[in-house]
């Protein structure tokens, strides 16, 4: 069975699933995000997408022998035609690379974990919590806010306190709101999210498939165990079967195959959902706990 | 009205608008990351009062972030733009667009929307990715659709259409239509734009440019269109607004996708 890899060829999480692929036994071909057009490309036509050609390595694979994708991008994919351009027209050759690795990937007919424009709602957390709210989650209150006034507000109503978070995808430590917040916001900043702040431990949910793989995640330091996490616990958890599920029908809705839903767990025992996230790294809570999800990704691809 | 300065469109629709009572803030896409918003689950607020109705007239790869030091725009532009995609799929604000945040980061790539018009009566041109259309025959028959402009060019060489696995289409040059809250606004357009319309409304994008080949087969669609005939942009205007204070006209367009309907 052929699985192709398709994205950051550096990515940490792209290299550990080839190589679990690769000694399970799959035909593993790796499609260097960087390297498009270069060294590798495709072929095909909409009226019969499944007949495509990628053409690599001096092979020229039909998209029918493909048993499935795992797809991670980088967010700053560069490339020799990519460096050689430079400037604006590097900036629209990446553009039109990214598009087309969409396009392969939309006209396959294989698994694609996970496919391309599915899950963007994460790119809005705002959006996202009000989807997940109506999905049956609860959700930690919160507004989004350039408002000074309205971000004292509210953290002036959360009995534990409140937090602040970046409102799209971009990568940012959570933190809890202070002054110096407020004086930015007073000075001009771009909006931000204020959400009440729930104590208790962190809980990891990775759905692929509709199985679930809960880890709970302890540590004293911080707000955001992503970065202040250092000696933070990692354990096997046991999410609650109907939390699982919806969970997973969040996931499917999305139109994802692998999700990581985090969560935060009270004293009371409650679960808050934070956020859906549709390109979990999943390698540090496997390698911690030991738990099979590179497992359950590659049976989702040779079960088809 | 989030306008781009480069149309007239803004300004008119503001003056429809105002002819509705409304009370109208027109933003120039350069400020929309510092104008004063706050959003929950239940509102949203620009400059303290309630927002109803969102014009959103821009295209999203643009930025919103001219006040902000050069080292800060990309992170400003990305929040602001996640922050206005919550807004225009708020449940209480009708906003010009709602046809969901992927088609936002997608902006004109035609393999996208022509997914999202898949199934649908709106006849779809055959997509080529990557050569096969052109060959080694004579490229210069085929038209070359990049990803990211929703307008066709001539393809260079084939070669052009290897490097990138561009796609492309085969036949006459394309016929532009501005289809807007579910109208083609050309009196002369083909046959069957009016479900064309209708359906892109439905998939949620109240204006879009619409270019189909000569068989009124859709080759591409711009969903963020930025028109400068004033006599169709006075005609956009006038249902825009219409669309915004809620005009009944359009409503049996969602029976389908009730998701994309407006509040």
């Amino acid at each position: 069975l052929i699985l192709v890899f398709v994205g950051d060829g550096d990515d940490l999480t792209l290299v550990y699933l080839s190589r679990c692929a690769a000694a399970a036994g799959f035909d593993v071909i790796v499609l260097d995000e960087a390297h498009f057009s270069v060294d590798w490309r495709f072929e095909a036509s909409s009226e019969i997408s499944a007949d495509g050609l990628i053409h690599f390595g001096g092979r020229s694979i039909p998209f029918r022998s493909i048993a499935g994708a795992y797809v991670r991008f980088s967010p700053t994919p560069g490339g020799l035609v990519f460096d050689q351009l430079g400037g604006s027209a590097g900036g629209l050759y990446a553009r039109e690379r990214r598009h087309a690795i969409h396009a392969l990937l939309w006209c396959l007919p294989c698994p694609i974990v996970n496919p391309p424009s599915c899950g963007m709602s994460n790119a809005s957390k705002p959006l996202q919590m009000r989807l997940l709210q109506e999905a049956g989650f609860r959700v930690p209150r919160w507004i989004a806010t350039n408002d000074p006034k309205e971000a004292k507000d509210f953290s002036a109503n959360c009995p534990a306190g409140a937090v602040v978070k970046a409102m799209s995808g971009y990568r940012a430590e959570v933190q809890l709101i202070d002054e110096a917040l407020v004086s930015r916001l007073r000075n001009g900043s771009p909006p931000v999210i204020v959400q009440e702040r729930i104590e208790g431990f962190d809980v990891r949910l990775h759905i692929v498939a509709q199985r679930g793989f809960a880890t709970s995640i302890r540590h004293s330091r911080g707000i955001d165990y992503r970065w202040s996490g250092e000696g933070a616990v990692y354990e096997c958890f046991q999410a609650p079967d109907d939390l699982v599920r919806r969970s997973d029908a969040f996931t499917r809705r999305e139109g994802l195959i692998l999700s990581g839903l985090d969560f935060k767990v009270d004293a009371g025992g409650e679960w808050y959902c934070l956020e859906c996230n549709p390109v979990p790294t999943f390698l540090p809570y496997e390698a911690a706990t030991g738990q099979a999800i590179s497992t359950a990704i590659l049976d989702v691809f040779s079960s088809t | 009205v989030i306008q781009d300065a480069r149309s007239p469109l803004a300004g008119l629709i503001a003056d429809e608008l105002r002819r509705y009572g409304a009370n109208v803030v027109v933003v120039d896409q350069g400020q929309l990351a510092q104008e004063p918003v706050t959003i929950s689950s239940e509102r949203v607020s620009l400059r303290g009062d309630p927002l109803d109705c969102v014009a959103w007239l821009v295209d999203p790869s643009s930025t919103y972030s001219d006040s902000f030091r050069a080292s800060d725009v990309a992170f400003v532009d990305s929040e602001t733009l996640a922050l206005w995609a919550a807004i225009l799929h708020h449940p209480s604000v009708r906003s010009t667009y709602r046809a969901g945040i992927a088609g936002l980061i997608e902006g004109r790539a035609w393999p996208y929307w022509r997914r999202e018009l898949t199934g649908r009566l709106t006849p779809l041109a055959p997509l080529h990715f990557g050569g096969r259309a052109g060959g080694p025959g004579n490229p210069m028959k085929i038209f070359w659709l990049p990803y990211s402009h929703a307008k066709t060019e001539t393809v260079a060489s084939a070669a052009v259409m290897n490097l990138l696995g561009a796609a492309a289409y085969c036949g006459a040059p394309p016929v532009e239509t501005i289809y807007v809250a579910g109208q083609p606004l050309d009196s002369n357009c083909r046959a069957g734009a009016a479900n064309t319309g209708k359906e892109l409304l439905a998939a949620g994008l109240v204006m879009a440019l619409g270019l189909a080949d000569g068989g009124g087969r859709m080759i591409a669609v711009d969903p963020f269109p930025a028109p400068v005939d004033e006599g169709k942009c006075k005609e956009a205007a006038r249902l825009l607004a219409d669309f915004l204070v809620g005009g009944s006209r359009v409503a049996s367009c969602f029976t389908d996708n009730p998701e994309r309907a407006p509040p």
